[in-house]
């Protein structure tokens, strides 16, 4: 029966033991306690004694070999039973301890610090965490959404500002989009048949637009998908149409859902609702996700053109520049015409500079034409 | 019911376990004629004897070292370290021998011994007179911790300490000796292991222990008239910690305020804020306060006031950890 | 004759010590009154028996099945001519270096092995029903276990003897001294038995004491001795004049044996590093068991078969505890927490549940 010696701790908490010299050699017949090999450690050099009666089979590791603790030292062919070595000690197995029943209300710290600044009555929330735990969303919807948790927060220092809420959103939801390989590509668009057209109906340009896009998509569909990661595109049908809104706590991005089916007056109307929502505050959560293509006006505040980061979930975001009166040449003479320029970003893991460049190119013209501005849908 | 003052009420247990178990030894340093220094044993010699109350050499090793054969031979000692940085020189026995020898023997020979150590500072006492010991025993394995802060705890703790099959270092707050209280001698259900709530309140729990008892309950007073609703909580033992009721002061009233004499840092405060935070963080509303003695060596005796926590202190901080 | 005998070593120096059998085996002292041939050869085989043991576990050392392992050999004369002494209900307060004694008091060497096995501090045999305290690594602190005991049996008016054992490093601990200064004030029935084997690990008596320490007694008002601690018959003899004087209620008394730890400290240390291997080899001279065995035979009280028998039995011995110590398994997790306390607390069991969750499921 094959035995296999591993060798000791020699000292107290010792690591290794060097072989200093083999007393016996493969092959050799020992007996019980006969020294076996000189072992010099860091404490002390010693004689190791056989353990087992019976043959060396395998000596492991030559003279001036470092042998861990516990490693294989000499293998033995035992002869009859000899000693039965004992079990291993069981020792101690750890397992999880189970959670104890909660008494009483139960929340983190954090989340009582945000019901407490919302004014929120943390004992007549329901928790929806782990055994009732009261979490941070149960407290944000018992509470004025719009409120900011972090409204009257003292300032670290009078220089440095601490950024909390929104502001702090904005910026991480910004840093993370702009690590997308974007590019901006600019177009200017004679604006006076769409000037012309708005009059006719009696809204502002933005409206018509998000139709003029949305029309556009159809022949661009490429324009409406995102880059999921590991290389996967989804490609989307329906298109919603995300609007940058100036709003008290930062800008957010509210959606025109299936802006494709709707007419230039819903669209109108839609904007309007979204963006008296934005500033009271009572935008629903979903109506502040899933664009699937983005729109800056950032025209509105007098801005002739910008480089928009892509707005999450979309791989195209327009930017609509100032419209007033430029130098155009038109028809081989400058004359004073109504302009604008757009930008359009998008992400070039999904769109190359071609394709975007040509549905830029289809929108300028869809915009500039009186006859396909009144073919949108009204 | 009866009046007696903290010291009285220590001599009573005695009196009452040497009368009740002939086992029972009394015995340290100035323990006999003199009656002890802080008159705990006062009397109990001329009544017992001087077999079962007796003096020892001025070796603190010894005695506890003795109590471990003692115990072996089949008595039940109750010592006393004079002063508490007097168990020092006993602190190998102590943790090394009387702490682990049940387990040693594999539950063969048990360790029934009583130390009595006086304790804490605040009786503006000599260098060395004014040590909160009681962390080094709350933290050794087989130990038992208790501390009287009043007369029927006093009674009633002793007496079970001494009763108690494991070792019980029972610490007495010197600044608590001469204070009076009722004892009602029937009581018998304060064991070890049970804290205590002494006023009861909503808005925040003061936890302390020993003479700090008392500088609580006052706060408490002073913080009900500034509109908040204090407990006050009497922790009575430290090993076992009676965390069961630390849990559900956390729960109910969802903060808490440790009070002890011992510098702060690694301080038993540090023990009751973690296990308070184990088992009951959801429940917290602020952070567990500490007010604590300085991290510093027990001052002078013109310095002590300020060493120690003041009732302003402890009303200050309850202030800001309920407004927080 | 023999050879003129090498220098003793240098700690045996000063006061003569008390000898019955010299060195050489030549019978130098008055014999023992109540010690007959069948008992003058049960000091022969167990000090044969113990050193035979000790050898064995240096080697399951060695092997990986023991751990640390604190050798006695020199020191067997010492151990087993004052364990011989004692009476049945008479306790012992060992360090972690009497085997011998602990042979002696029927501890189960197996048993008792489980110690330096590492798989139960104190020693799992059951002191009270040996006699026999647990294994005491902290120095000298068995002396005032030693005492109080002596106390307990004083104050239940017992004649018993308590015996506390203890080395030359010990002397030089707050703990002895308290002890024995408490011995004397109360003439505790008490014998302290210093077994001075010339070194505290690394440390030689001339470092740890500039005193006989024998004489230390007289400071503590009781008596002291000094005995030639390798000379089976001179320990057997002072340890039963002590225990005597114990027993008749006349107090404490101080043995210092002089004796040599052939060994290292443990297996752990190497005695290289601060003595001499001349040293040793000259102190082997004065080794306890050939010494006896020469006058044993001498005297016509055993012979060669005797002799031979002893050493037989020895090997059966200590292949027979062998197999016992490695057949032995590692203790379950339960013992941790099993016998911390009598009445283990609420907050305790939490623990130790937690701790042995996954074994109980």
């Amino acid at each position: 029966m094959e035995r296999v010696f591993a060798m000791p701790d020699l000292g107290e908490g010792l690591e290794e033991g060097r072989i200093v010299e083999w007393l016996v050699g493969e092959g050799d017949d020992v007996a019980l306690n006969q020294p076996l090999v000189e072992v010099e450690t860091a404490k002390a050099a010693v004689e190791i004694p056989s353990p087992f009666v019976g043959r060396i089979v395998t000596l492991h590791g030559g003279v001036d070999a470092d042998v861990p603790v516990g490693a294989p030292l000499i293998t033995f062919d035992v002869d009859g039973a000899g000693a039965t070595p004992s079990e291993a000690p069981r020792g101690f197995a750890y397992a999880p301890v189970p959670e104890q029943p909660a008494a009483g209300q139960r929340a983190t710290p954090p989340v009582r610090k945000l019901a407490k600044e919302l004014g929120v009555d943390i004992s007549a929330v329901v928790g929806s965490g782990p055994n009732g735990r009261v979490t941070e969303e149960d407290v944000l919807q018992a509470g004025p959404l719009r409120a900011s948790p972090y409204a009257g927060m003292p300032n670290e220092a009078d220089i440095k500002q601490r950024i909390l809420g929104r502001r702090a959103e904005i910026a991480d939801v910004l840093t993370r989009q702009s690590a997308i390989p974007q590019v901006t590509t600019f177009r200017t668009v004679d604006c006076s048949a769409l000037d012309a057209f708005r009059r006719e109906l009696d809204v502002s340009p933005l409206p018509i637009f998000i139709a003029a896009l949305v029309r556009t998509l159809d022949d661009h569909r490429t324009l409406n998908d995102v880059w999921l990661g590991d290389h996967v595109i989804e490609h989307r049908d329906a298109v919603h149409v995300g609007l940058a809104v100036d709003a008290p706590d930062g800008v957010i991005v509210p959606v025109i859902r299936d802006a494709g089916s709707r007419g230039i007056a819903a669209i109108r109307a839609e904007i309007e609702r979204l963006a008296v929502a934005a500033r009271e505050g009572h935008l629903h959560p979903d109506e502040l996700t899933s664009a699937t293509v983005a729109v800056s006006n950032t025209g509105s505040y007098g801005s002739e053109a910008g480089t928009p980061i892509l707005s999450p979930g979309t791989s195209v975001t327009i930017a609509l520049g100032v419209i007033q009166p430029r130098a155009l040449v038109v028809d081989g003479a400058v004359e004073a015409r109504l302009a604008a320029t757009l930008s359009m970003t998008f992400d070039h893991r999904v769109l190359d500079g071609a394709a975007a460049g040509r549905a830029l190119t289809d929108l300028v013209a869809l915009l500039e034409s009186p006859e396909r501005l009144g073919g949108l849908p009204r | 019911m009866t009046e007696w003052t903290l010291s009285r009420a220590l001599n009573e247990a005695l009196r009452h376990a040497l009368r009740a178990d002939g086992r029972v030894l009394v015995f340290g340093e100035d323990v006999g004629v003199s009656g002890g220094v802080f008159r705990v044993t006062d009397g109990l010699q001329a009544e017992f004897g001087d077999t079962r109350v007796f003096d020892t050499p001025i070796s603190e090793a010894a005695i506890v070292g003795s109590a471990v054969g003692l115990a072996f031979a089949g008595w039940r000692p109750v010592i006393e370290l004079q002063f508490d940085a007097f168990s020092y020189p006993a602190f190998e026995q102590i943790v090394d021998h009387v702490a682990k020898m049940r387990m040693r023997t594999r539950g063969r020979v048990d360790m029934p011994i009583t130390i009595r150590i006086p304790s804490f500072g605040g009786i503006k006492g000599k260098e060395h007179h004014g040590e909160s010991p009681e962390t080094y025993y709350a933290h050794t394995a087989g130990l038992k911790v208790v501390v009287p802060s009043n007369p029927q705890d006093g009674y009633a703790l002793l007496q079970h300490a001494i009763r108690d099959p494991d070792p019980v270092v029972v610490l007495e707050p010197k600044a608590r000796y001469w204070t009076k209280g009722h004892v009602d001698l029937t009581a018998d259900e304060r064991e070890i292991g049970r804290g205590r709530v002494i006023r009861d309140g909503r808005d925040v729990t003061l936890v302390a222990y020993g003479s700090m008892v008392a500088r609580i309950t006052e706060a408490a007073a002073q913080l009900a008239d500034a509109g908040i609703d204090a407990r006050v909580v009497d922790l009575r033992s430290l090993s076992p910690l009676p965390d069961d009721l630390l849990r559900a002061c956390a729960e109910q009233t969802g903060r808490i305020v440790v009070v002890h004499e011992a510098p702060r840092h690694a301080g038993f405060g540090a023990e009751i804020a973690a296990r308070t935070m184990e088992l009951a963080f959801d429940s917290l509303a602020a952070p567990i306060a500490r007010v604590t003695g300085w991290d510093a060596p027990y001052p002078p005796a013109s310095l002590e006031d300020g060493y120690l926590p003041s009732v302003d202190r402890i009303v200050a901080v309850t202030k800001e950890t309920v407004a927080y | 004759m023999a050879e003129p005998h090498p220098q003793p070593p240098a700690h045996w120096s000063g006061s003569e010590p008390r000898q019955v059998v010299a060195p050489d085996g030549s019978l130098v002292g008055a014999l023992p009154d109540d010690l007959d041939t069948t008992a003058l050869r049960e000091l022969y085989r167990w000090m044969v028996v113990a050193r035979r043991l000790d050898r064995e576990c240096i080697a399951l050392q060695r092997q990986g099945e023991l751990t640390v392992y604190p050798g006695h050999e020199g020191q067997e004369a010492a151990q087993v001519g004052s364990a011989w002494a004692l009476g049945r209900d008479d306790f012992v307060w060992p360090t972690f270096r009497e085997l011998p004694v602990a042979l002696i008091r029927g501890v189960d060497a197996v048993q008792y092995l489980q110690y330096h096995r590492g798989t139960w501090h104190g020693g799992p045999y059951d002191p009270r029903a040996t006699h026999f305290g647990p294994i005491c690594i902290p120095i000298a602190t068995q002396v005032a276990h030693a005492a109080g005991y002596a106390l307990g049996r004083q104050l239940d008016a017992s004649d018993d003897v308590t015996i506390a054992y203890f080395g030359d490093g010990a002397t030089s601990e707050g703990d002895f001294h308290e002890a024995a200064n408490l011995a004397g004030v109360r003439r505790l029935p008490l014998v302290l038995f210093c077994q001075n084997n010339g070194w505290a690990i690394s440390v030689p008596t001339a470092s740890q004491t500039a005193g006989e320490i024998w004489r230390r007694a007289e400071g503590y008002g009781f008596p002291g001795v000094r005995v030639d601690g390798n000379d089976v018959l001179a320990v057997y003899e002072v340890t039963r004049e002590a225990v005597a004087r114990a027993r008749a209620g006349d107090g404490p008394t101080l043995i210092e044996a002089l004796t040599y730890r052939i060994g290292a400290h443990s297996t752990a240390d190497d005695a290289g590093r601060y003595r001499a291997d001349p040293d040793v080899e000259a102190a082997r001279a004065f080794d306890p068991i050939p010494r006896f065995r020469t006058w044993l035979v001498g005297a016509g009280h055993a012979d060669d078969a005797f002799v031979a028998a002893c050493d037989e039995e020895a090997e059966t011995f200590a292949l027979t505890v062998r197999e016992g110590v490695v057949a032995t398994p590692g203790p379950p997790a339960e013992w941790a927490f099993d016998w911390v306390y009598a009445e283990p607390p609420a907050t305790f069991e939490r623990m130790r549940d937690e701790a042995l969750a996954t074994e109980r499921r």
